[in-house]
């Protein structure tokens, strides 16, 4: 039993803030576009490996509300290339640590991922990718229906599916996570810390100068910046745009829901690419679903009639007896999807400005490891190895990466 | 033993149940009377029983709240189907209801112990604790799952089938009260297709169960009246969603007005979630709908001349009345008491602070409504939108009937008939019949959130923690995160938010309302489950002749019928046959249809002569292999292309696009996919068993490799190619699809003598990778770019402008790193495809490529493949390599070329 | 269910078309453009939270492609067209 909660449960006088609310500055070091998971995972590694606390984290809204409070939160490193097992493998071992690193149980939950193929094709590429896992030190494997049986018994696997399930790529490090508590965590160490978290304040421009940032232009009067980083996932190419910089990407909503909450009986996450579902039972007993992105580019973050309709009919496809579960709320996020399905992290051709966008379906997985590295660039003005296949220039320079066959409602 | 029913009350004007029969059924192993049209939570009120539920935190006792639907206190599970309203469900004769969340029974639930630690379960407590050791994490967060959650599902439940069904309205009205029946009226008076939805059995609305004793207007002939009918989402465009038992109704309007009322107010006070506390409408529906009075000695709060009028309907049903306390008297509760079920109640006086006590069974609640607003929020001020009633605010009978009018008016003009109405109306003050006031304080506990059991220090707490926007208060308390999704306790929560932070309640703000404003069973959405299924029209052929299917996109193929090996064989040694008629065709037309192909296809088309056939290459702009075929021509102006089968709707949809953005000049182009059967005849033999079915010439002189004829087989029209990836001599014959049998039943029965075998989708993959073709989508993907993938040969850089051109030129100068390649194996084992090549040892250990064809050639006798290896590897034919597998290196070496008769010399035959 | 106003059909529901794209426009000689400017084309987008052009194709009906100017901020079709050629 925590400490704290012993203390709280006596003590009478409130409890500690979170994060505080400071008087802008009128110039940062570094100024982060964004507070959800990335923006905020940066400033604490900024504070935490690189002594660097003149960090002003600028948020529209509240922090979290864009991609970080709407993803299914789930975790894992079961990617396609080596250089995208790499990156969220890191990302895995820091989310492994990160409830003691931040004092704050962000719930990560490694129950293991299934992926399923119901084609020779989608088989083949579960193999490919295990196979690369699997040479990357990366905990995946390809197993067949009698063993998905046992792992998620409520699974149809017989012959009756339109798209019998013939194989699954079985990844146990893969899970769930509470993902507003890793904000929350974020923030919180990173306001300890001496970050100015700023909500409720909206960059309407970016002032740039002789190609040098200069700063941000907001809804509070501008603020001067040494660096500034766009974390803006879903509206990169909006805040890119306002620094001259034009990104290969295009936003498209990603929806989800949640039914009422039952008694535990799914205890992996199970995603299926052909069918264009994933689902996963969250702590509070509610299946979270998503499928694929929608079909028409959109900033608006409304739910449709036609997700549920078609997410409903290929969930019971996969798990017949949930027809009476209920559906209790549907919401979406946005995501903005590059040509390779890979992040687009680090420098541009404006001087100080850098990029933390591309994120696509699978950005919140990232966080920590996306803010260790990006962290590690401002501070030490070098792109990290790790992060070095995700430049921008790359799609001047041909050399896309080939993410495209994990991120197939790959969740 | 059935219990008496022993708080009914006489008859009721305009009671749903039926007095002349009784039924039975079981809550929780234990037999009660019923009578049809009770719903499960008026027949166990009738019987005396309050508690029905565990709350989900504290497993408190929970019962009747609003017997509307709304509150989460009456989720029962009845057999395999969890979080049933009760309140909204029928009984039904035998049904076994069963308490949810209770263990080991709803009485004595060990897990109500939570409360005791209630101290040490503040609000977001579990962010705090478990964290060290992390190796007992996985422990205490199954504890948390096996506490959480409701209702259980059952591993084999397979319920009846759901249907759907779509709906055109003009005005569609959602909402049978007073409001809505007037909209409908004045909609459907002005000629407009008139459908109004109402969730109760009958129209009417609370005029149901309220006093005004008013009857229920009529509606006009015409109208089409959906009771039983939630409408649950506005999605844009006026697209509405409703759900009426299996059916689901998908609805296009051109106007929508709602009328859907209002969620009466609960009070936050200490113990205010007991059982017997009631709000006051849900009292009017128990004893008026129900013939039930929910205790014998009542005690009403009230702040408006509602809860007045219940007090009044109560006394008339033989209801003790204690006391009634009226806020504007300065009156109001501060406590209930009792442990399992109200028992007693502590009023406090607002001016003196004098506490009073009074004992009685039944609280009743009538403090102020919040509208049901969801679909306004939904469709946020979309022109087209009405609302008319208790939604707008207006409790007014007289006023609420012109809101109606006005609203129909309005919406049938917006769908077209008639003008907008000139009538308004002045805005008045609404709220006289709603308390501003949410909670009152005290020393125990006071639920804002019944479905989470957040309590209003709770919220003060994490206001204080630093979650002060209204979302972040929810997503950090979850208040409004469970089944009712805040319809009990947004409005409070937003109230005590501004209260603690010393704001205007509407500087609070919302969270967004989402939908459905009802849950809504996974069935329900699904309807039917109708996968499409494409098939060959051969189909149930291989499915009498054993062919086993695979799935192939939408497409069910055979892989094979038994014994692929021996049908590879049969192919080299004799004669095959195989179903290909799931190829992509399309038929192009028109003078312009060279230049066209030029720019779609990486090769060259101008000079292909009539009767002539090319393989067909087509990139993207990025340079990328996007789909691959044949195209002949049949005439000067006729062509006619294969795509493959996976990829035949796309790429003919971007054929399309460029043929209506700019290149289409003199073409016209036709999908023939499903129009022709298409079947290979694969072997040395095959000429042989054509010649036997038609009378042209197939000698190779006449009919010779990669050439096309028209001609009779089997006494039908065909279209005949000359092509070959099996390596073998073949012919592709292209039937109409209406003779595809009759012409596969005539080339099998020809070719009996020669000893003909069908073969599937496993042998045709042996025989073309002998020959090193690749399989576009297989062995190349998203990032292959044609030189990468080994075709250049085909790349016709002379040409002007085609698709890829420019990327691909670029390619050609830079050099690709990585490229497409054969290999065989040295060894005995063979890779899997998808293994990885590696090179280095250990610490430098590298992938370098991968396996993206493999398999044993019968015909060679060992392993072949394709892979992708670093382009200096791929380059020296016969260079070494190790594919990395679990068992071992499994060694390879490059093979350039076909592995068997590179110079083709049996497929030109 | 958003309704889409196809040139040739009128007014359909949006699931029977499919979403082509923002308006890309193709260099005019694209052997003479530079590497730098093809990887503009082929990859570069405003992606703009505005008014945008785009294509749609209508799938399950008439088979027409044809151009559109959306807000896609709230989604609302300002007007839909056929291209110029």
């Amino acid at each position: 039993m925590s400490l704290r909660l012993l203390r709280q449960a006596f003590d009478e006088s409130p409890p500690p803030r979170m994060w505080r609310s400071h008087p802008i500055e009128k110039h940062y070091d570094v100024v982060i576009i964004g507070g959800g998971a990335h923006g905020l995972a940066t400033a604490y590694y900024l504070a935490k490996n690189h002594g660097i606390t003149d960090v002003a984290v600028i948020e529209k809204s509240y922090i979290g509300s864009g991609g970080s409070g709407r993803n299914t939160a789930i975790v894992r490193s079961n990617y396609l290339t080596p250089e995208g097992v790499k990156f969220y493998d890191e990302s895995v071992k820091l989310y492994e640590e990160l409830s003691d690193d931040l004092d704050f149980n962000v719930m990560f939950s490694q129950r293991g991922h299934l992926t399923l193929a119901h084609n020779d094709g989608s088989v083949r590429t579960m193999r490919r990718r295990a196979e690369v896992n699997r040479l990357q030190g990366v905990n995946s494997r390809v197993i067949f229906p009698d063993e998905i049986a046992k792992l998620c018994p409520h699974l149809d696997l017989s012959d009756h599916p339109r798209y019998p399930i013939l194989a699954a790529l079985y990844h146990p490090p893969g899970g769930i996570i509470r993902h507003d508590a890793v904000v929350w965590g974020f923030a919180r160490e990173s306001d300890t810390r001496g970050v100015h978290i700023h909500q409720q304040t909206e960059v309407t421009g970016i002032r740039v100068r002789n190609n040098r940032v200069e700063g941000v232009e907001t809804n509070r009067g501008f603020i001067g910046a040494g660096q500034v980083l766009n974390a803006t996932a879903g509206w990169g190419s909006i805040i890119a745009a306002m620094a001259g910089v034009m990104l290969p990407m295009t936003t498209f909503p990603l929806q989800a829901c949640v039914t009422e909450p039952l008694k535990p009986f799914l205890d992996v996450v199970v995603v299926s690419g052909s069918l264009h579902v994933y689902v996963s039972q969250s702590d509070r007993g509610e299946l979270v679903m998503g499928a694929s992105v929608d079909p028409m580019a959109s900033y608006s973050m409304n739910g449709s009639l036609a997700f549920l309709e078609e997410i409903s009919a290929h969930m019971l496809e996969l798990f017949p007896c949930l027809s009476q579960v209920r559906v209790l709320r549907q919401w979406a996020g946005l995501c903005e999807m590059p040509p390779d399905y890979s992040p687009i992290m680090g420098l541009t051709p404006v001087e100080g400005f850098l990029i933390d966008t591309g994120w696509g379906t699978y950005g919140f997985k990232a966080s920590p490891i996306c803010g260790k590295t990006l962290a590690e660039l401002i501070a030490t003005r070098k792109t990290p190895e790790l992060i070095a296949p995700f430049r921008l220039s790359r799609f001047a320079e041909d050399d896309l990466v080939g993410e495209k066959g994990a991120a197939s409602v790959g969740h | 033993m059935a219990s008496s029913s022993s708080h009914r009350v006489p008859q009721q004007p305009g009671e749903v149940i039926d007095r002349s029969r009784t039924i039975q059924f079981t809550f929780n192993g234990r037999t009660y009377d019923a009578h049809p049209g009770d719903s499960i939570a008026s027949a166990l009120a009738a019987a005396g029983v309050q508690m029905i539920s565990r709350s989900f935190k504290y497993h408190r006792p929970r019962g009747i709240l609003c017997a509307a639907g709304q509150c989460p206190n009456c989720l029962v599970q009845i057999g395999d189907e969890p979080n049933v309203r009760s309140c909204q469900r029928q009984v039904e004769q035998g049904i076994a209801v069963r308490s949810q969340n209770a263990w080991p029974s709803l009485d004595f639930d060990l897990l109500s112990v939570t409360q005791l630690a209630s101290r040490f379960m503040p609000v977001g407590f579990y962010y705090k604790t478990f964290i060290r050791p992390l190796s007992l994490w996985p422990f205490y967060e199954d504890q948390l799952r096996h506490a959480a959650g409701l209702g259980v599902v059952d591993p084999h439940s397979h319920p009846a089938e759901f249907d759907k069904q779509f709906l055109h309205a003009d005005v569609a009205v959602v909402g049978g009260g007073p409001a809505g029946l007037g909209a409908a009226r004045a909609a459907a008076e002005r000629g407009a297709r008139v459908m109004i939805f109402d969730e109760n059995p009958v129209l009417g609305g609370h005029l149901r169960y309220s006093s005004s004793r008013a009857s229920v207007p009529a509606l006009p002939k015409g109208v089409e009246v959906f009771t039983g009918t939630t409408v649950v989402a506005w999605y844009t465009d006026h697209w509405l969603a409703a759900v009426r038992g299996q059916r689901f109704f998908k609805i296009r309007a051109k106007a929508v007005v709602t009328a859907t009322g209002a969620y009466e107010n609960p009070l936050v006070f200490d113990n205010n979630d007991l059982p017997g506390v009631m709000l006051g409408s849900a009292v009017q529906r128990l004893l008026r709908l129900h013939g039930v009075a929910p205790g014998r000695r009542a005690l009403i709060i009230t702040a408006n001349d509602h809860g007045l009028q219940v007090a009044a309907d109560l006394r008339a049903a033989g209801v003790e009345i204690v006391a009634v306390a009226d806020e504007r008297e300065g009156r109001t509760i501060q406590a209930a008491e009792g442990k399992r079920a109200v028992r007693g109640v502590v009023l406090k006086n607002l001016k003196t602070g004098a506490m009073e006590s009074f004992e009685c069974d039944l609280i009743v609640i009538s403090v102020g409504w919040t509208p049901a607003a969801g679909l306004l929020h939904m469709a946020k001020a979309k022109p087209g939108m009405f609302a008319a009633g208790r939604v707008n605010g207006t409790h007014d009978r007289a006023r609420t009937d012109t809101e109606g009018r006005l609203a129909g008016q309005a919406a049938a003009a917006h769908a077209g008939f008639g003008p907008a109405p000139a009538e308004t109306l002045s805005q008045t003050d609404q709220t006289q019949h709603t308390s501003p006031r949410a909670r009152v304080p005290g020393e125990g506990k006071r639920f804002v959130c019944f479905c989470e059991d957040v309590t209003d220090v709770d919220l003060e707490t994490a206001l204080a923690e630093g979650y002060d926007s209204i979302e972040l208060l929810k997503r950090y308390s979850t208040i409004s995160m469970g089944p009712c999704q805040g319809k009990m306790c947004h409005r409070n929560s937003i109230h005590i938010c501004a209260e603690a932070r010393g704001c205007a309640v509407q500087e609070i703000g919302r969270t967004t309302s989402r939908p459905p404003i009802s849950p809504v069973s996974l069935g329900s959405f699904a309807g039917r489950l109708m996968e499409p299924v494409q098939v060959s029209g051969v189909h149930e052929w291989h499915r009498q002749h054993g062919g086993k299917m695979m799935v192939s996109g939408l497409w069910l193929r055979p892989e094979h019928y038994g014994d692929p090996v021996a049908e590879v064989k049969a192919v080299r040694e004799r004669v095959g046959l195989i179903d290909v008629s799931t190829l992509g065709k399309i038929q192009f037309t028109g003078p312009g249809v060279p230049a066209l192909l030029e720019r779609l296809y990486v090769n060259q088309w101008r000079k292909l002569g009539v009767g002539r056939v090319r393989y067909a290459l087509m990139c993207n702009e990025e340079g990328v292999v996007v789909d691959d075929g044949v195209c002949a021509r049949l005439a000067e102006e006729e062509w006619y292309a294969t795509t493959t089968s996976s990829g035949a709707a796309a790429v003919f949809e971007v054929i399309q696009w460029w043929m209506q953005s700019g290149w289409g000049k003199g073409v016209h182009a036709t999908e023939l996919t499903e129009a022709f059967a298409a079947f290979n005849l694969a072997g040395p033999q095959s000429r042989a068993v054509l010649g036997k079915l038609t009378d042209g010439d197939v000698s190779n002189e006449a009919f010779p490799y990669m050439h096309f004829r028209l001609m009779r087989v089997a006494g039908v029209d065909c279209r005949v190619w000359r092509i070959g990836f099996t390596g073998e001599l073949s012919y592709e014959i292209h039937a109409p699809s209406g003779y595809g049998w009759h012409v596969w039943e005539a080339l099998l029965d020809a070719g009996k003598e020669f000893g003909i075998t069908p073969f599937g989708v496993e042998a045709q993959r042996v025989l073309r990778l002998e020959k090193a073709h690749i399989i576009v989508g297989q062995d190349t993907e998203a990032v292959s770019n044609a030189i990468a993938a080994g075709m250049e040969a085909l790349v016709k850089f002379e040409k002007d402008d085609f698709l890829g051109k420019r990327a691909l030129m670029r390619v050609a100068k830079d050099g690709p790193k990585q490229k497409l390649v054969g290999f065989q194996v040295t060894g005995n084992a063979i890779p899997e495809e998808g293994l990885q090549i590696v090179a280095g040892q250990n610490g430098s250990r590298k992938i370098i490529g991968w396996v993206t064809s493999s398999r044993f050639s019968p015909t060679l006798g060992h392993g072949i493949g394709l892979c992708w290896l670093p382009s200096e590897v791929a380059a020296q034919n016969g260079a070494r390599f190790s594919i990395h597998c679990d068992g071992g290196p499994i060694e390879a070496e490059v093979f350039h070329g076909a592995f068997f008769d590179p110079e083709g010399k049996r497929l030109k035959s | 269910m958003l309704l889409l106003h196809c040139p040739n059909c009128g007014p359909r529901n949006a699931g029977e078309f499919r979403f082509g794209g923002e308006v890309n426009p193709r260099p005019a000689n694209p052997t003479a453009t530079s590497d730098a400017d093809w990887a503009h084309y082929l990859y570069m987008r405003p992606n703009p939270l505005g008014v945008q052009k785009e294509w749609w194709f209508h799938r399950a009906g008439c088979g027409l492609w044809f151009l559109a100017e959306r807000h896609t901020g709230n989604n609302q079709v300002l007007k839909t067209y056929l291209p110029t050629t």
